[in-house]
């Protein structure tokens, strides 16, 4: 599939949108300055994930997950290393700690912030596209990458979104990944949507 | 109040342990579940029909209001942690306090009708047990590091008392080598010739007499743990005659040293005394804070130190007395890492800078 610069663009303008959303409730919400930005913006075939991602290498990273379906299906999530994630929590949450770890709270509280993000996104997207799609619980998970992607499954995925999220507080830049995993066919309906949608725009 | 149908499943609510909101897209309530009343002690009577907010207003904030208005437009479930918002909804403990929550909000469809979900999770129990591991652990990663601190601070005394007994040792022998010495040399010598040898004989024999006493000074040098003194308290006890006067000030704290620190003032101050020159009459001992460390300055007003021997009055043996003082107060302050240097000019006093590194001082206890 050739994913032109056009949709590449569109699909990265979106997340940006998603993501200033997420920070700006995240400020709300913490009182701290927290910014947030997509640098980069890649797409993947699921299968080359792996091998391609040096970002994705740890062998134990935190995720939140949040799967998808209708129109169009799959998982988006939200991916640090767990220190990063620690740390994060702990300076959104304005603990003071030397090491910070992530305990059942700091868990929960790091599934808020990518329930936020992920909504952010899949909202941002949803409302150019007026679509409608059915959405399961947001899970936490950690493991390796092919730990938490369920590899079992792997063979119903096909493309990945890989955006670089840089969250920028204080004087903090923690590096995240957000993935968007398309199943068969999905990614190329984005696509179609996301074009038949400018095109009626113009 | 508005007059709805009630969802089919409210019923179901009552007997789940979690606290149960359902409420329509103008947040009137469709179903609070027996939990949620027994919580907050409002009735299905009270709020069933009501603007929610009505009752909990904080939910009118956009903090809430975003998320919950994505759910109802059918976006993905909201989740609510407990560090973030710990009493989504007020229910107060018997025992008093209030229960930690944790929320997720969810939307659902019946009969074209569109509903927003709240399962609200009390955490309680949950929130205490991780703020009892927390401080557990807190305290046990703060007991390894004293640990740490004073075994390597017992390990350095310990090299020191090899290093000082070794030294003393090899002193005391030369010192009787040479007296046996002159006992050879007085074989076959004048009478006057003796008299010097024995005088010799006895100046050795006295300077061995102080090399042992030594050892008593030192022998209990790194024999104890490190402890947190307060520096106040060692600078200003009694001591000092009455000619010269200690001033001191920014001392309010507390330095973790082998238990002789107070040797170390007592050193300095007999430094003062017995090398400031007649004149002397005031010690300054001042401490400042600079960046991560402790400085302590203590500041004669006496003759100063000659700048011949700056450079060596730290070395045992160097000085116009014993050689002793000066060696000992280096020796206590680096069973913690602490150092000292002199940075006097000569003819305006003596000053002597002790710096203690982080993590070797702090605030007082207790104060």
């Amino acid at each position: 599939m050739k994913i032109d610069e056009d949709s590449s663009d569109a699909i990265r303008e979106l997340i940006n949108i998603g993501v200033g959303r997420a920070a700006g409730l995240l400020n709300e919400m913490t009182g701290t300055h927290i910014r947030l930005n997509v640098p980069e913006v890649h797409f993947v075939e699921f299968s080359d994930l792996l091998h391609d991602t040096c970002l994705l290498e740890s062998d134990r990273l935190s995720a939140v997950t949040l799967r998808f379906s209708g129109a169009f299906s799959g998982i988006s999530m939200l991916i640090f290393p767990p220190e990063s994630a620690a740390l994060l929590i702990t300076t959104l949450t304005g603990e003071e700690i030397d090491e910070p770890e992530l305990d059942a709270l700091r868990v929960e509280t790091l599934n808020e912030v990518g329930n936020i993000v992920n909504n952010a996104v899949m909202g941002s997207i949803m409302n150019v596209l007026n679509e409608h799609l059915t959405y399961s619980m947001p899970t936490y998970l950690e493991g390796d990458i092919t730990q938490i992607l369920d590899t079992g499954r792997a063979g119903s995925y096909q493309w990945v979104i890989l955006a670089i999220s840089k969250f920028i507080l204080e004087d903090l830049d923690i590096i995240g990944n957000i993935l968007m995993i398309f199943e068969i066919g999905a990614l190329d309906t984005l696509l179609e949507r996301l074009h038949e949608t400018t095109v009626n725009i113009r | 109040m508005k007059q709805h149908s009630t969802p089919s499943k409210c019923e179901y609510f009552d007997i789940l342990p979690a606290g149960i909101i359902c409420i329509r897209p103008d947040y009137t309530v469709a179903c609070w579940n027996r939990t949620v009343a027994e919580w907050t002690g409002i009735s299905k009577k009270e709020i069933v029909g009501h603007d929610l907010r009505e009752r909990f207003p904080h939910l009118k904030d956009r903090r809430y209001g975003i998320r919950i208005q994505q759910v109802i437009d059918g976006g993905p479930a909201a989740l609510f942690s407990t560090q973030f918002h710990p009493h989504f909804i007020y229910a107060p403990l018997q025992q008093g306090g209030q229960r930690y929550q944790r929320t997720s909000v969810h939307f659902f469809r019946e009969n074209e009708e569109r509903f927003a979900l709240f399962v609200i999770d009390d955490v309680t129990e949950l929130v205490s047990q991780v703020h009892g591991f927390r401080e557990m652990k807190n305290r046990a990663l703060h007991e390894v590091e004293e640990r740490k601190r004073t075994e390597d601070a017992l390990r350095k005394a310990n090299r020191q008392l090899k290093l000082l007994t070794g030294i003393t040792r090899h002193d005391i022998l030369n010192s009787v080598a040479i007296a046996v010495g002159y006992l050879d040399l007085m074989d076959g010598s004048s009478e006057s010739e003796k008299e010097t040898y024995m005088e010799r004989i006895r100046q050795t024999l006295e300077k061995i007499q102080h090399q042992i006493r030594f050892t008593s000074t030192y022998e209990i040098l790194g024999t104890n743990e490190p402890v947190w003194q307060r520096i106040e308290t060692l600078v200003t006890s009694p001591g000092a005659p009455d000619r010269i006067r200690i001033q001191i000030s920014g001392l309010d704290v507390e330095i973790l040293a082998d238990p002789m620190l107070g040797k170390v003032f007592d050193n300095l101050l007999d430094n003062t005394i017995r090398h400031g020159g007649k004149n002397v009459s005031m010690v300054e001992v001042d401490g400042e804070v600079l960046g991560d460390e402790f400085l302590l300055t203590w500041k004669d007003d006496g003759t100063g130190i000659d700048p011949a021997d700056k450079g060596r009055i730290f070395e045992r043996g160097y000085g116009k007395n014993t050689g002793l003082g000066l060696f000992m107060i280096r020796e206590i302050l680096s069973i913690t890492g602490i150092t000292i240097e002199e940075t006097g000019e000569t003819g305006e006093g003596a000053r002597f800078e002790i710096h203690v590194p982080p993590g070797k001082w702090r605030a007082p206890t207790g104060v």
